[in-house]
């Protein structure tokens, strides 16, 4: 699903207009956005957690310059779904 | 770090926006429901301003079971998996953003390719230090030769200066106390050596033609390399310079063991460089000539000599590359016990440091 059929459906689920509906959505991800920037966690019931972890400086081997380096530390954002979600997923067929 | 949960956001959209709670939850409840739903249809769902949800198939797999310890099998099953949006990424990590990657100190037997930057106050100090030590084996070549051999980027460094690089780029406390107290190590190892070297011989000290030396891996081993000079052939010194001061190790190791015939100007740490990319392991060479080579300072030219191949890199080594390296520093240790070198230790400490465990 894309992000075009994504927000028509969710304007279909509302009931209200595409543009309204990306407005809102743009809402929701845009504090969604604010909060994993300050570190903040967002647990969503029976869905799951976005949380953001801190990678530390690691030695490592970069196979594009072909030598051993030391990464940077960085943030990264990461989703944990919840068990109710990984439940409902686990046996669907996907090709 | 604070943690929100579903009502904690609603509230703070709907502060935010001025839409009423209820509708907002509604708003938030769809979305999740929507990507639930996306997930279910075709695996995948793309959030605007978000990121990617995707279904990824798990294999089979055994596992155990943590409070019994028996094997169960784990079938196989999906499982959700979210990759930001570039932008979301980019705004997560602004923090660490424009720090970029670092070369990495040397590890055990890794040389970086480009040590160019590497000429900093330690490797001075110990060429400074450690320059008696050999100048014995250099007295026949000529004294132009040092501005030549100067600036040549170190092959193998030491581990200290990368070790100063981290610093600049990101201020690792750890690394700040690691540097002073290597830089000492270095040289109180450097001055032990040199006052052994100078005890041992009365010689006066000539000008050190040799900075090969200086980057070897451990500061024991810095003295070992110059060894090869070859004091019967000055006419040889001239041709090895151009072929010395290659930066970055040439060929790759070879394949096979192959039989090299010696040309003038070829040293055993210099083959070593070249066919192994890095010229401590001309012991390597030695060990599998050691009946054709009396001196190893000396070989002469014409002579064939065997480059036997690694089974491994030199990043990593195998066994049998360890205890052929362990092997070549025992059998030269032995060699110049019989001399009464004062390198003597240093033949040693390669022995025990390669010696498989």
């Amino acid at each position: 699903m894309n992000a075009t059929e994504f927000n028509r459906q969710l304007a279909g689920k509302l009931d209200i207009t595409q543009s309204l509906a990306s407005e809102q959505l743009a809402e929701v991800t845009a504090l969604l956005t604010d909060l994993f920037m300050t570190e903040k966690s967002v647990s969503l019931q029976k869905f799951g957690t976005f949380s953001t972890r801190k990678i530390e400086a690691r030695k490592g081997y970069s196979p594009v310059l072909g030598k051993h380096v030391i990464f940077p530390p960085k943030r990264v954002l990461e989703f944990h779904p919840s068990e109710i979600l990984k439940e409902k997923v686990k046996n669907i067929n996907i090709e | 770090m604070d943690k929100l949960n579903t009502s904690d956001l609603v509230n703070s959209i709907a502060e935010k926006t001025g839409i009423t709670k209820t509708d907002t939850e509604l708003l938030v409840r769809n979305i999740i429901e929507l990507i639930e739903e996306g997930l279910r249809a075709d695996g995948a769902v793309k959030v605007k301003g978000l990121g990617t949800f995707k279904l990824k198939r798990v294999a089979r797999r055994m596992g155990r079971n943590l409070q019994t310890g028996e094997q169960v099998e784990i079938p196989p099953h999906n499982k959700v998996t979210f990759t930001p949006e570039s932008d979301l990424k980019d705004l997560v990590n602004k923090d660490y953003q424009y720090l970029t990657y670092k070369e990495a100190p040397v590890e055990k037997g890794w040389v970086p390719p480009s040590s160019a930057e590497k000429k900093e106050e330690p490797v001075k100090e110990e060429i400074k230090e450690e320059t008696p030590v050999k100048s014995e084996s250099e007295d026949v070549k000529a004294v132009p030769e040092k501005e030549e051999a100067t600036p040549e980027p170190p092959p193998p460094a030491t581990p200290e200066p990368p070790k100063e690089e981290p610093r600049e780029e990101y201020h690792r406390r750890r690394y700040l106390w690691v540097i002073p107290v290597a830089i000492i190590i270095i040289a109180i190892l450097a001055v032990i050596f040199y006052f052994r070297a100078c005890h041992d011989k009365e010689e006066e000290v000539k000008p050190p033609s040799e900075q090969i030396i200086t980057p070897a891996d451990e500061p024991e081993e810095t003295t070992i390399t110059p060894v090869d000079t070859i004091p019967e052939e000055p006419a040889a010194t001239e041709p090895a310079e151009p072929e010395i001061k290659e930066p970055q190790p040439p060929e790759t190791s070879p394949e096979e063991d192959l039989l090299y015939a010696l040309k003038p100007g070829n040293y055993l740490y210099q083959l070593a460089g070249q066919f192994y990319g890095d010229s401590l392991f001309w012991v390597i060479i030695y060990k599998a000539n050691a009946s054709d080579i009396e001196d190893p300072e000396g070989v002469s030219v014409g002579k064939e000599l065997i480059i036997p191949a690694l089974e491994g890199d030199r990043f990593n080594l195998s066994r049998a590359d360890s205890m052929n390296l362990s092997e070549g520093y025992r059998m030269l240790y032995e060699y110049y016990m019989v001399e009464e070198d004062p390198r003597t230790s240093n033949f040693y400490f390669g022995m025990m440091r390669y010696m498989p465990r």
